[in-house]
């Protein structure tokens, strides 16, 4: 009976023993796998947000670039403004940039950077990028740098691991320097020189400044416009406006890397004048009789009588127009230049057309 | 025959402890090696797709090419399509994906299919549309095993 019971002990100790020894293995493999396991795991989670935070600071050119197409294209359609200006006159958002001898050219970069920023911003605030501080750009070397005072974070909170990825947003990307040729373009013909004022005077300063026609002495004195009238045709007014048209339009075309075209809104051609007249006198005679002391002695009179006038007037003409000049980048409709903008509720491939008025009053 | 049946005891015990603990082990082994494989997957999702997005078919990055047919309903050209896929196919190195774009109006546009897997992990990024009432989108990947 006692060996037995020995023998009972013997195995079951004997197999406590055993089993003690195999969850002893099976747990020190076990714990080492999760070990491995776990620190794989807080890799692949700090690997999957490091992914993320690259992803948007490797992608950010992109809305940069369609930030910088929308800007140029909003800023150029409102004549090289961003915001409203009450300052210069304007007209259903497009503004002057010429009236009369005065001139307003817009500070173009300032007005890109304010809409670049803008727009920059909303595309920010749906990347969960921070907002951004300040853009530059920089036309001498078509460089575009936008700048926050803060970085993006990507935070990895797990059970395993509770981390913060940080990346900095700050970017310096470049653009098509040559987008900018609208405005410089235009600021050399409409602001520095002033073609359609040389155009239309070309038109009006020879046209008709001085009239002369000789008239019968009762119907003198004739006044400066019937003069105009009579030597000039009546037509003068819509003939000269035609010129001036054609003239105009005669500017359109190409100009470097950009196309312009001008649009006609209004024009006006009047003129004033002031005529001297000069009579020429013909004599005329005639055979007076008289009978003095029964002799008939007659005699010849004669007297000056008018024949004819002279009308010799001189005229100042003037010309007033008002011309919606538009610019369009690039020259070519080649659609793969084209920049990719927002407008009237839709997205689509477009020109930069650069917009605005020139008002002139030109007198010769 | 007492030493005999205690010799025999002793080697039952010895041989159940022992396959238990193999039998517990394997299968949380298993369990173990099948979650690690798993996630190493999942991480290789974000890179094809990363990969892909910078990657370049006729002189465009794949990322530009996708974003900018937006404008035209995210309709690719086929060239640009075929280009893609090869990229996919070589990036992947797998039978069956999908690539889509979530549009705004929450419908999935497809961009490339190809097979169908009953195992699919799906990886998504947002990017970058060219300036309107959406500004992104998400651009996934799906990918079978």
């Amino acid at each position: 009976m006692k060996s037995k019971m020995k023998g009972l002990i013997g195995i079951i100790i004997l197999g406590v023993a055993t089993i003690l020894l195999g969850g002893a293995i099976y747990l020190s493999t076990s714990v080492g796998v999760q070990k491995s396991f776990s620190i794989a795991l807080k890799e692949v989670y700090i690997l999957k947000a490091i992914n993320q935070l690259e992803s948007i600071k490797q992608f950010l050119e992109y809305p940069i670039n369609y930030s910088f197409s929308q800007a140029i294209y909003t800023v150029a359609k409102q004549s090289g403004y961003c915001n409203y200006n009450p300052s210069v006159p304007q007209e259903s958002g497009i503004y002057y940039w010429r009236v009369k001898s005065s001139t307003y050219f817009p500070d173009y970069i300032g007005s890109l950077e304010k809409c670049l920023k803008k727009y920059l911003n909303k595309y920010a605030d749906s990347l969960n990028v921070p907002e951004y501080k300040e853009v530059k750009i920089d036309e001498n070397e078509g460089k575009i740098s936008v700048i926050t005072d803060s970085m993006m974070s990507k935070s990895v909170d797990t059970q395993t691991i509770d981390a913060t990825i940080k990346a900095n947003p700050n970017r310096t990307t470049y653009f098509d320097k040559k987008v900018l040729s609208s405005f410089k373009t235009a600021k050399r013909l409409y602001i520095d020189s002033d073609i359609i004022k040389t155009a239309v005077l070309n038109v009006i300063k020879n046209s008709c400044k001085t009239a002369s026609k000789k008239y019968s002495c009762s119907e003198c004195p004739k006044t400066p416009s019937q003069v105009h009238d009579d030597v000039c045709g009546a037509s003068w007014k819509s003939e000269t406006e035609s010129k001036i048209k054609k003239a105009i339009n005669s500017l359109n075309g190409i100009y470097g890397d950009v196309r312009i075209e001008h649009d006609i809104k209004y024009i006006d051609v009047s003129y004033s004048g002031t005529c001297d007249h000069t009579y020429k006198y013909k004599k005329e005679c005639y055979q007076k009789c008289e009978n003095i002391d029964g002799e008939e002695i007659c005699n010849t009179v004669c007297y000056d009588v008018c024949d004819y006038c002279i009308a010799s007037c001189k005229y100042t003409n003037q010309a007033e127009v008002k011309v919606l000049v538009k610019v369009y980048y690039p020259a070519s409709d080649d659609k793969s230049l084209f920049y990719p903008v927002y407008d009237d509720g839709k997205r689509k491939l477009s020109k930069i057309v650069l917009r605005f008025y020139v008002r002139e009053t030109i007198i010769s | 025959m007492k030493g005999i049946s205690l010799i025999a005891a002793t080697l039952v015990v010895l041989f159940i402890g022992i396959f238990s603990i193999l039998i517990v082990s394997f299968f949380f082994k298993y369990h173990l090696w099948y979650t690690i494989e798993y996630t190493y997957q999942s991480a290789t999702e974000d890179l094809v797709l990363l990969s892909l997005l910078n990657t370049e078919c006729s002189g465009k990055k794949v990322y530009e090419i996708i974003s900018m047919s937006s404008i035209n309903d995210f309709s690719i050209s086929d060239s640009d399509l075929s280009c893609i896929e090869d990229k996919l196919d070589k990036l992947s190195a797998s039978n069956c994906y999908r690539l889509f774009i979530e549009k705004s109006d929450s419908a999935e546009k497809d961009i490339i299919h190809k097979g169908s897997c009953p195992l699919k992990r799906e990886v998504c990024y947002r990017i970058a549309l060219p300036y309107g009432n959406d500004l992104v989108s998400n651009i996934c990947l799906v990918l079978g095993d």
